[in-house]
């Protein structure tokens, strides 16, 4: 399946934003920050969720009620994320490639990504009274390590 | 004895001999230190903006805060515990680096702003503005330093790691 995504990365690296990214000094400690401080904000709203689903952290707030409120900034983060994660990966596309710890974090990345959108967001927006409450675990701990193994990976790209 | 005479010292105790010297070790910790600060920084990040009045506003002001905090001190433990094994394993290349020193700097503003807004009577007296609309103007910018040093700490934290 990886090597099917081969003319994906080089395409990737042809791309005028790589060659920006690659070509300037600042630019990818500029931009590999602020990814760093998306995660933060995006990792802080979602920790709060995950925790309230499983009966910890804010629990005189209903799990409803904390998602409408912290979902735009998981959200917002996560797309912060994707733009400039997508514009490190572009300045090195051939390295993600044969990188291990790359092809851990994208085979995280898109599980994640589809579970936050779908079976997390219906789950997190039921009536509590009614739901499972195995339901609320297994989204929670799903999430939790999901994003923990994206970030693990991200971080071990550099050291593989 | 200085304190460069003293990160130099503490580069050649066994601790710090053995993170430099193992391949995972440094990779291992980094990564908790990572997620610590997810758990820790993050989680701060949502209390600042309710001292700030800006997310569940709806909610006690109060309520917020002492329902984060333990979470964020326990992240903030495990960063501590990893940070300072970061450090140890390289003191004398932290000594001499400059993004290293601000994050010490604003992590100790950080600390300071804790401490000074925990004195105020504002903090003492929460439960009077709990429910308020608009924050007195103390809570909001106790949130706003702590955003602002706890970003710079981010982003000196990662640009500790390059040579410029």
């Amino acid at each position: 399946m990886w090597h099917l995504l081969k003319p994906f990365f080089q395409w990737s690296e042809t791309l005028w934003v790589g060659h920006f990214v690659a070509g300037n000094t600042w630019a990818f400690p500029v931009i590999e920050t602020t990814h760093i401080l998306a995660l933060t904000v995006m990792f802080g709203a979602m920790i709060l969720i995950d925790l309230r689903l499983v009966g910890l952290g804010m629990r005189k707030e209903s799990v409803s009620l904390l998602t409408r409120n912290l979902e735009p900034y998981m959200n917002w983060g996560l797309i912060v994320m994707l733009v400039t994660g997508f514009m490190l990966f572009s300045s090195e596309a051939m390295k993600c490639y044969v990188n291990d710890g790359f092809r851990l974090k994208m085979e995280l990345l898109v599980p994640a990504v589809l579970f936050q959108f779908t079976c997390f967001r219906w789950v997190t927006r039921q009536d509590e009274a009614r739901r499972p409450r195995v339901l609320g675990w297994a989204a929670s701990v799903l999430s939790t390590v999901l994003w923990m193994g994206v970030g693990v990976c991200g971080r071990a790209i550099g050291f593989v | 004895m200085s304190l460069l005479e003293i990160c130099q010292w503490l580069q050649t105790t066994p601790i710090s001999v053995s993170i430099r010297e193992s391949s995972l070790m440094f990779p291992l910790i980094e990564g908790t230190h990572l997620l610590a600060l997810g758990l820790s920084t993050g989680t701060i990040v949502v209390s600042d903006l309710r001292m700030m009045g800006l997310v569940l506003k709806k909610e006690s002001a109060s309520d917020v805060l002492h329902q984060i905090l333990p979470w964020a001190i326990a992240g903030y433990f495990v960063m501590v515990v990893t940070g300072v094994l970061l450090f140890l394993s390289e003191p004398v290349k932290c000594y001499g680096n400059t993004s290293f020193r601000y994050k010490l700097l604003f992590l100790l503003l950080a600390g300071i702003n804790v401490a000074v807004f925990h004195s105020t009577k504002v903090y003492r007296r929460m439960n009077e503005w709990e429910h308020a609309d608009n924050p007195p103007r103390a809570a909001k910018l106790a949130g706003l330093i702590s955003l602002i040093s706890w970003g710079i700490v981010i982003i000196a934290g990662r640009t500790t790691a390059y040579h410029f």
